[in-house]
């Protein structure tokens, strides 16, 4: 159940426990396809209302970097670094470090400075 | 000594577009050692014997047996790398599981993206084995592509770094390893994978990472950075659990 003010996304419930590649063209369940299809909508919902956005990424196989970079770092990229970190908040109970990766793949989203 | 990861480059030589119209022929080994470890890994499944050719999907497992998995393809196949990890799963336990599924993610990436400089895609071949003496998992993804060092993309952003130095092709790969080529580009796209799978091994979620490409050579567990004498054609990524 969602927490009063907080949207809930599990990319293994509601995407798939197999995430792909970066993109479409590379492969089925690309991040691409994840963050167009699932998380910008649900993205611009909670920035529109004020809300927290979080995203679960426990309960699969594990993660391609490329696919969490386009995912995490394509949204920065297009709606700005700070409403993304603003909005989304993280889980990773199984893998702890993915946390940091992605709040990393937010803020460097235009390249390293 | 015939390992699964040479299998795996045997199929991934024969498979290769290029040799598409070559007719390979050879016989059963003499040794009823060396003709069983063949049957075992797969090897005659892959190769036209009389009759019908194997017809395989996209997305399957070409092979699945108790103890080795093959599968191909040209595209980056997240099915077949949980299918890798189920097959871990019934040997290992829970933990290594997702060090599995990242790995034969970065691997293929860096196929797909590393292994053309044309639009043409490359084909990758994976070996999934349970060395039952040392008790490890090998994994093994090969092909035949233009190899890392040799790839347009690899070139143009290691530049800047290489008019600083004369490297070995060793040092090439430990550098693309360290993430340098990222952290030398600024761009976000590229350089992601390969020190992934670095710091998979560093953080022990591998237990050891192998990579030639066209003449170079980067063990991670062993520290060796070199130039090969004879080089590979393409590149290949092998890493234990």
């Amino acid at each position: 159940m969602e927490a009063l003010g907080q949207m809930t996304i599990s990319i293994a419930k509601d995407y798939t426990p197999k995430p792909g590649p970066r993109f479409r063209k590379q492969g089925p369940k690309s991040g691409e396809e994840f963050r167009e299809l699932i998380l910008e909508p649900k993205f611009k919902e909670a920035l529109a209302k004020g809300e927290k956005l979080l995203v679960d990424l426990d309960g699969g196989y594990g993660y391609g970097t490329s696919f969490l970079e386009e995912t995490f770092g394509g949204l920065a990229r297009i709606h700005g670094i700070e409403d993304v970190q603003k909005t989304l908040d993280f889980k990773s109970e199984q893998e702890l470090f993915l946390i940091d990766d992605v709040k990393r793949y937010i803020r460097d989203c235009r390249g390293k400075k | 000594m015939l390992t699964a990861e040479a299998v795996a480059a045997f199929v991934a030589v024969m498979k290769n577009q290029r040799h598409e119209n070559v007719k390979i022929s050879g016989n059963v080994p003499s040794s009823p050692l060396l003709a069983t470890k063949l049957e075992d890994f797969g090897f005659y499944d892959q190769v036209k014997r009389r009759g019908a050719p194997i017809e395989t999907q996209r997305g399957t497992i070409l092979l699945n047996r108790n103890r080795f998995q093959l599968a191909r393809d040209n595209t980056v196949q997240s099915e077949i790398a949980g299918q890798m990890v189920d097959f871990a799963r019934r040997i290992f336990p829970e933990d290594l599981h997702k060090g599995v599924f990242t790995m034969f993610m970065e691997a293929t990436t860096n196929t797909v993206e590393h292994g053309s400089n044309s639009e043409s895609p490359t084909q990758w071949v994976a070996g999934a084995y349970y060395d039952k003496d040392r008790n490890v998992m090998a994994f093994t993804v090969i092909d035949q592509g233009v190899g890392i060092l040799n790839s347009v993309k690899f070139q143009k952003d290691m530049r800047a770094l290489w008019r600083r130095a004369t490297w070995s092709s060793g040092e090439k790969l430990r550098q693309l390893l360290l993430g340098n080529m990222r952290s030398r580009t600024k761009e976000p796209h590229r350089g992601l994978g390969l020190p992934g799978a670095f710091l998979a091994f560093k953080a022990g979620r591998i237990s050891d990472l192998a990579i030639i490409s066209n003449s170079g050579f980067a063990h991670s567990r062993a520290e060796r950075y070199e130039e090969l004498a004879v080089g590979f054609d393409g590149t290949i990524i092998y890493w234990e659990v």
